[in-house]
């Protein structure tokens, strides 16, 4: 600990001595960040087992998510419940509503949601984006509840074949009833990145997704057909139960090095290919 | 890092060295009974009762006295307000209203408090408990009420340990980070900024060490997008002198980032998912001021380890109990606390006993040739805050102000807490040791209501008047209990007159109102 003085002392106080450059500096300087070394719950093969069970589930997009809102509320609300306001801005569908209400069909729906998907087309270029900030629960006449709280942003341009896209989800989205991930997964904050033409295709991926007790993360992990064939890169993480991450790392490459806070363990492959084809086909055309 | 900024102008600044303390005495000790009245108000929030002045009288001690006090329930419920001073979570601004969760209108108010009292309770419990300072940062349990407990993720420990309050365990996969972990943090310290404002709430609480009074002079770069600013903070020599530390610590808070700010599972729920997320946001993985830390589950122990917990807790509750600000003045008396709070295994206890025993805790009045800064340093007499208004003023007559549900010395909403000197955080982020017309009109307020219902409720015995042989022993046991000292003849007259003069307007009754009401307002009450 320094002490800053605006004059240099001629002498230190008790509990202090002189430095080279005039100041004083506490006698006890704080201790060092303990690092104990904790076991983890998980072994190296139920970690990648772990992994994998949970990207079998398949991981949240937002168009998948903006479908079954929009269809939500067409199949199942009435003119007045949920009461929508609908957007003034040039090819924009949904709008905003709040309250909590109970339509002729029997679902009831309460929180508030803004839902903006806009697409606007000129020359070749069509621009999509999607833009969802909610609370909400609606609840079926069975019990069922499809909730969500959170917020997405997602933007893609198309033009001929080519496709280009970015965007992020947040937040809890949950439907029983649903399919794909909306059924299974609880938590999420996932950010996207990617695009094709006619030289490849890539994705780039951050964030994380809560499956029950299962969760996963991904650091900077992308596939990109043009630099590794498809294979790919970055860091895919698992937390284990000591809420310490596993991390597999990979270098263009299925199989990759296993690690625990640092420290190496062995090698191991994990598949991507089923899950994120599916993301990537609903990012680029969902 | 505690940096102590001395100035090298004014009268303090020319001769001020850390450790300089003056060690002739500029006060005089405060009397005895006197003292156990600031002990009593400082560590209970209440008035000490008739049978404590009377077993000081007696001869006992007023260290046996002061034992009691610490062991005394009303010793946590006390810490809560103490520390609410400091940690500044008794907010009127929470993101979600008590209709929003599901609760009544009319629980608004207790709904805000348990959500701003949660981590006060924690450290309350750590403290009046004899556990280690170190647990506030580390324990895997936090308090909480019936409402919390109702919407928050958290499994009921079963135990009791403040009236009201239960030990209860998130269960939501969070890590054990004590206080720092707590929703009612979380939810104070709410403000964006990748979670930058509650890593600089966790430096300034717990360590001292505040983000914003470090220098900050740099020529304006272009700051247009986000991205500008990310770069900034990694690579300007300004912003680094803050980010370069903050931005790691703000890394490990990634879990309680939230999406949707109207949501009650997205601000409740620790996201274990986004944990990781601080290093796209901050290009910062987590550290702990440059340490770099094995993830969040990491950082309570790097906190716990930490000198600065420890100096840091020796300055907050000594400025708590001497009502200011330390200066580097106090260097070598704040090394002597911290002494004495490690030796008794940094148990708060330990360190309120050294604290209580200063001779700057005892002041009473100054002596004459008490020099200047003397003088504005030391608080020989200390202004009751809101909330020891509040409790005493309940203790002597059993009434408590409060309108559509809320407590009037403890919101701002409806209420006069910071009109009284108290702090309405996040806009009035430190009390006020001095008298002001508004704490003056609240107090008078109060003062008429108290002793209105002190009648009305039978608290006090209006039969009695000066006809009655009984009616000097009962002015002398209200002065007692009200100032811990025995009434003069001058006073037991003036009070009769006073008695007498409203009597002839009104009544008995309304004449022992007045007598209580104007008792109230007497700047001997409400300072101690």
């Amino acid at each position: 600990m320094l002490l800053l003085l605006g004059c240099a002392p001629a002498t230190c106080p008790a509990g202090s001595s002189p430095g080279t450059d005039g100041l004083c500096y506490l006698d006890d300087e704080p201790e060092q960040t303990d690092t104990t070394t904790i076991e983890p719950t998980l072994s190296e093969a139920e970690a990648i087992a772990a992994l994998s069970a949970t990207l079998a589930v398949g991981l949240p997009e937002p168009m998948g998510l903006a479908a079954q809102y929009a269809s939500t509320i067409s199949s199942n609300g009435d003119s007045t419940c949920p009461f929508v306001s609908p957007p003034s801005e040039e090819g924009a569908e949904g709008g905003v509503w709040a309250g909590d209400c109970t339509a002729e069909t029997g679902w009831r729906f309460s929180g508030q949601s803004l839902y903006l998907l806009t697409t606007l087309s000129e020359d070749a270029l069509t621009t999509q984006t999607l833009e969802m900030a909610s609370s909400f629960e609606m609840t079926a006449p069975s019990g069922a509840i499809f909730q969500g709280g959170g917020e997405v942003a997602f933007e893609r341009l198309t033009t001929g074949t080519a496709v280009a896209y970015e965007g992020h989800i947040g937040g809890l989205y949950a439907y029983p009833e649903g399919s794909g991930w909306l059924s299974e997964v609880s938590s999420t904050a996932l950010l996207y990145a990617g695009g094709r033409d006619e030289g490849g295709a890539w994705l780039t991926l951050n964030g994380g997704v809560g499956v029950g007790e299962q969760i996963i993360d991904f650091i900077d992990l992308s596939l990109d057909t043009t630099v590794c064939d498809g294979a790919p890169s970055g860091e895919l993480g698992i937390r284990d139960g000591t809420g310490l991450w596993y991390a597999l790392t990979l270098d263009c490459d299925t199989c990759g090095t296993l690690s625990w806070l640092g420290e190496p363990l062995g090698e191991h492959c994990i598949d991507l290919t089923a899950p994120l084809a599916d993301l990537r086909d609903a990012l680029e055309e969902g | 890092m505690i940096a102590l900024l001395l100035s090298c102008q004014g009268p303090a600044g020319d001769s001020a060295v850390p450790g300089d303390t003056p060690t002739t005495p500029t006060t005089t000790p405060l009397p005895d009974a006197a003292l156990l009245r600031r002990m009593s108000l400082d560590l209970r929030g209440t008035l000490p009762g008739l049978d404590e002045l009377e077993s000081l009288e007696s001869g006992q001690s007023i260290a046996s006295l002061r034992d009691a006090m610490l062991t005394d329930p009303r010793h946590a419920e006390r810490l809560v307000m103490l520390l609410s001073e400091q940690w500044l979570t008794l907010t009127e601004e929470y993101p979600l209203t008590a209709e929003m969760v599901g609760f009544g209108p009319d629980e608004e108010y207790p709904f805000r408090r348990a959500v701003g009292q949660e981590p006060l309770r924690l450290l309350a419990h750590v403290a009046s408990s004899d556990l280690p300072w170190t647990e506030a940062v580390t324990a895997d349990y936090t308090l909480a009420d019936d409402r919390l407990l109702q919407i928050w993720p958290l499994a009921d420990l079963g135990a009791s340990p403040q009236e009201g309050w239960r030990l209860a365990r998130y269960t939501d996969g969070r890590f054990s980070g004590g206080v720092m972990t707590t929703n009612g943090m979380m939810w104070r310290y709410n403000v964006a900024l990748y979670n930058r404002t509650r890593a600089a709430a966790i430096s300034e609480l717990l360590l001292c060490d505040d983000y914003l009074s470090r220098p900050i002079s740099f020529s304006s770069p272009t700051l247009v997008t986000e991205g500008d600013l990310n770069l900034a903070t990694q690579t300007e020599q300004a912003c680094l002198n803050c980010h370069a530390t903050l931005d790691g610590v703000a890394s490990a808070l990634f879990g309680f980032e939230f999406y949707d700010f109207y949501s009650l599972d997205e601000l409740s729920i620790y996201h274990p998912e986004r944990e990781r997320l601080g290093e796209y946001y901050l290009s910062a993985p987590p550290s702990w001021y440059g340490t770099p830390l094995d993830g969040a589950a990491a950082l309570p122990a790097a906190v716990a380890a930490d000198g600065r917990l420890v100096d840091c807790a020796v300055r907050r509750f000594t400025e708590g109990l001497w009502r200011r600000e330390v200066a580097v003045e106090d260097f070598a008396a704040l090394q002597e606390l911290e002494a004495d709070f490690v030796a008794g295994g940094l148990r708060v206890s330990a360190l309120l006993v050294a604290i209580t025993d200063t001779d700057e805790y005892r002041a009473g009045e100054h002596l004459a040739d008490a020099d200047d800064i003397s003088l504005a340093r030391i608080a020989n007499a200390r202004i009751l805050s809101p909330a020891q208004l509040a409790d005493a003023v309940e203790q002597l007559t059993g009434y408590r102000w409060m309108f559509e549900g809320f407590d009037q010395l403890d919101n701002d909403t409806w209420g006069y807490r910071v009109l009284a000197g108290g702090v309405s955080p996040p806009s009035v982020e430190e009390i006020s040791e001095d008298h002001t017309v508004t704490r003056d009109l609240v107090i008078k307020r109060l003062a008429q209501a108290a002793g209105r219902h002190a009648v009305d409720s039978g608290a006090l015995d209006a039969s009695i008047t000066p006809d009655d042989a009984a009616f000097s022993d009962a002015l002398i046991a209200l002065h007692r209990r009200m100032l811990s000292a025995t009434p003069d003849a001058d006073w037991l007259s003036d009070a009769e007159a006073l008695w007498r003069d409203v009597a002839a307007l009104s009544d008995a009754e309304q004449a022992w109102a007045s007598l209580v009401s104007v008792m109230i307002r007497d700047p001997a009450f409400w300072t101690y």
